[in-house]
């Protein structure tokens, strides 16, 4: 049998970077090939050379036994290959229809209209045929991240590719959304298109790859059957070493309290939220989209105000007026959106950290010091092992991982008391993953009080000390999490729905 | 995914968004009403037919920028431009070439055009600065070439085709705008190109992704303009005899103002040609009420501007009622 789909070799170089260094990978016809690796191991430079937005500086792309040379994704997409990029490519602006035919739009009258009527006919029965419930008809700014992702798999899916490319197309799908896209995947397969699926989740890859291949630091480490690779030994191959996953609990009765907060509420978003978060304690938030956590958060971190409630701070009296008022008394807040509210991406690294303690590196005149402040960058740098080459890289050009490490430095810098984290790792890889965690916890035993909000259950029972449980804006249940497991967080996320609807 | 009743939702605030969005056609409706109670002069026929003419400049130019915008650029080239075009086909009409000035007008027009584009895509250089550098080569190449004098030609035909000839009533500069406005609104309403228009005025990161010619897009819309602005420059100079280096400045302000003023987003990515229709037909219908209640050309800009960010603001309301 032929290869659908072999890159042979394949080297790219950005400045400053060997993002490849002759890396091969064949797709047979009809499988699905997982490449997993770590945030920066090559995955999407080496998928975008297929799809080809980026030409390599040596190798060579051969399908169906026929080499071939990328001027850009057209050319990718005209040879039968489709990606699933992992930043959304929607057209905000336009509809379903658009989006999903766009490049292709049906004409009549020898070209001088679009044959709307076709445009549409055609559009709504690719999403009839993949089982996607939407109008074609429907503007995609009203459409949630996940119908947006469903939209990004039907455009590809629309052609009938030779190769499927899926680059974490999972991320911001929901359950049920997620069970469409296997379903359609399975099929896929059946008809023989060779698919390859990147993606952080475990689960999914044991679930649905055929064949997995392993990336690390631009070079390709194993390939195999699926069966070869158990999760430990995938974590291995990413990561280069072992990476140890313990479960914490210290007894909080014994710990100072940080932060308390009684009957805090705001309308619409959190009811009546009672609980106590000790000095050197992790405790974990979790709940469903929506329940409130980072609701909850924002009142804590005084970027929002409460209807009602109050809160203290090591026994004081704590109504914070706004975020640099909360700051200023020890308490940090890290979003769950690093690229929008945690970081200036186009700034360097160590601007960034430096962003809260400015005041700091007053030199002459009040001017700023930058020897202090890249001293300053350096030393958080290293703390947190941020995988840049200078304090004054642009944070842009670092991976999610990195980029994460630079907003916690940040706020680690300023030494808070209190350190309300949301969702740490999203868009993590597993090394940096385990890092963060393990930062957290050390944190947490030098007496930083950690929330830590988190939707990977697994993740909350790795970290927490408690785990705190919110439904529908509520606090369902406070546990140890020594005591807790996913179901019976599942089971207090679920709790009140029931309550509610009757 | 979707339930019955959640698409029922999304259609009734996609009709509250219609009928909050509409604010600029119930701003035309007042100031068209309200003119016509004050003024005898304003209602009559005859006005009718002179705002048309007055504003077919205005309308094409207009045209163009709605092109630009939507692709979420910006063009400030556009008066020196058309400026330019009149000036060198006013001497080649005196030079006596016939009608074969009308191809130089256009091709000056459509260089620019081409400059802008090439610049954008090539020395990568922002719209703002790209449009402005062909603005100081055009104002500089049209002052060169009258030395600040007003040109004169003689071509009663030329005149005849570009502005002052009338058809069934309707000057021929109105023909022309409704030409341009039919021409424009086809191929953004109704073509594969205005499909990826719109697709790369959205996103020209997502649309380059997707396999779309963003950069030939980019070339093809500002040669465009550019070639409307040669047409721009002959309907002034058609239209008034002569032709002067200053003929048109400041039309690329007169026509941002009309494109916003209709609703259109600077960001890019909407807009229509309908919209813009409404937004000229706004500053038209306006600039020749206050004239006609002899209210002076400086106060006129004044009002022009107070009206800009009305409409905005307006716009603004509306879309956050849209949002809730």
């Amino acid at each position: 049998m032929t290869e659908s789909l072999e890159l042979h070799a394949v080297s790219k170089r950005f400045p400053g970077v060997l993002a490849l260094d002759g890396v091969s990978l064949r797709v047979l016809p009809g499988e699905v090939h997982a490449v997993m690796g770590e945030n920066g191991a090559g995955k999407s430079t080496l998928m975008k050379i297929a799809a080809g937005i980026h030409t390599p500086d040596s190798g060579s792309i051969v399908l169906d036994g026929q080499s071939l040379t990328f001027r850009g994704p057209h050319d990718a997409a005209l040879a039968g290959i489709s990606t699933v990029f992992q930043e959304l490519t929607v057209l905000e602006n336009r509809d379903v229809a658009h989006n999903v035919m766009v490049g292709r739009e049906p004409v009549r009258m020898g070209g001088l209209l679009v044959d709307r009527k076709s445009l549409y006919r055609q559009a709504q029965a690719v999403l009839d045929r993949l089982g996607i419930d939407l109008s074609a008809e429907t503007p995609v700014a009203s459409l949630s991240a996940g119908e947006r992702q469903m939209i990004e798999i039907a455009r590809a899916c629309a052609v009938n590719p030779k190769v499927l490319i899926l680059d974490e197309p999972t991320s911001s799908l929901g359950r049920e959304e997620e069970l469409v896209l296997f379903a359609l995947i399975d099929r896929l397969r059946g008809q023989g298109t060779s698919i390859i699926y990147i993606t952080h989740r475990m689960s999914e890859v044991f679930q649905l790859a055929d064949r997995i291949t392993v990336l690390r630091d631009g070079r390709r480490v194993a390939t195999g059957p699926t069966g070869d690779f158990s999760k430990d030994s995938l974590i291995k191959a990413m990561v280069g070493r072992d990476v140890p996953e313990r479960r914490h609990g210290v007894t909080v009765d014994n710990l100072p309290i940080a932060l308390e907060a009684a009957d805090l509420g705001r309308r619409g978003h959190v009811k009546n939220a009672t609980f106590t978060l000790h000095a050197g304690e992790v405790l974990g938030v979790a709940g469903l989209m929506g329940a409130g956590r980072t609701e909850l958060a924002r009142l804590l971190a005084g970027i929002d105000r409460p209807d009602h409630g109050h809160m203290r701070l090591f026994g004081e009296e704590f109504a914070p007026s706004g975020v640099k008022d909360a700051a200023a008394r020890g308490v940090a807040y890290v979003s769950e959106d690093r690229k929008q509210l945690g970081l200036l991406l186009s700034l360097t690294v160590a601007d960034n950290i430096a962003l809260p303690a400015l005041r700091r590196f007053s030199g002459l005149a009040g001017l700023l010091s930058f020897t202090k402040l890249r001293a300053f960058a350096r030393k958080w740098m290293e703390e947190l092992s941020v995988k840049a080459k200078t304090p004054d890289t642009v944070v842009n050009t670092l991976s999610g991982g990195n980029q994460q490490k630079v907003v916690l430095a940040k706020w680690l810098s300023t030494e808070p008391r209190v350190l309300l984290l949301d969702e740490p790792t999203r868009g993590v890889d597993v090394g940096a993953k385990a890092e963060i965690h393990q930062r957290i916890r050390n944190l947490a035993d030098s007496g930083v009080a950690v929330l830590a909000i988190s939707s990977e259950l697994p993740e909350i029972l790795a970290i927490s000390d408690r785990v705190l449980v919110m439904a529908q804006g509520r606090i369902a249940g406070i546990v140890n999490a020594e005591d807790a497991t996913e179901e019976s967080l599942l089971e207090l996320a679920f709790s009140e729905m029931g309550a509610d609807a009757a | 995914m979707t339930s019955p009743t959640a698409e029922l939702e999304r259609r009734a605030r996609l009709r509250r968004a219609m009928i909050a969005t509409s604010g600029i056609y119930i701003a035309f409706a007042v100031l068209v009403v309200a003119l016509a109670m004050i003024s005898p002069a304003f209602r009559s026929p005859d006005n009718l037919v002179n705002i048309g003419r007055q504003v077919a400049i205005l309308g094409i130019a207009s045209s163009a920028m709605t092109f630009v915008i939507i692709l979420g650029e910006i063009d400030l080239s556009v008066g020196a431009v058309a400026s330019v075009s009149g000036v060198i086909t006013a001497l080649a009409l005196s030079a006596g070439i016939g009608p074969l000035a009308i191809p130089v007008g256009l091709a000056v027009g459509a260089g620019f055009g081409l400059l802008n584009g090439l610049l954008i895509v090539y020395v990568a250089v922002p719209s703002f600065i790209a449009t402005l550098v062909s603005f100081f080569i055009a104002q500089g190449l049209a002052l060169t070439l009258t030395t600040g004098q007003t040109i004169l030609f003689a071509a009663d035909g030329f005149r005849l085709l570009f502005a002052t000839g009338s058809v069934l009533g309707f000057s021929s500069a109105f023909i022309w705008l409704v030409l341009v406005f039919g021409l424009m609104g086809w191929l953004l309403a109704r073509t594969r190109f205005g499909a990826h228009l719109y697709a790369i005025g959205g996103s020209q990161d997502n649309a380059r992704m997707l396999g779309l010619a963003v950069d030939r897009m980019k070339i093809v819309i500002f040669t465009l303009a550019g070639a409307l602005m040669g047409l721009v420059g002959m309907i002034l100079i058609a239209r008034i005899g002569n032709a002067r280096a200053d003929g048109a400045i400041g039309l690329e302000f007169d026509a941002i103002a009309a494109v916003v003023l209709g609703g259109t987003a600077l960001g890019g990515g909407y807009g229509s040609i309908l919209r813009t229709i409404v937004g000229v037909m706004l500053i038209g219908v306006m600039n020749n009420g206050l004239a006609i209640l002899n209210v002076d050309f400086n106060t006129q800009q004044i009002i022009k501007g107070v009206l800009v960010i009305a409409v905005v603001l307006v716009d603004r309301w509306a879309r956050n009622i849209k949002m809730n």
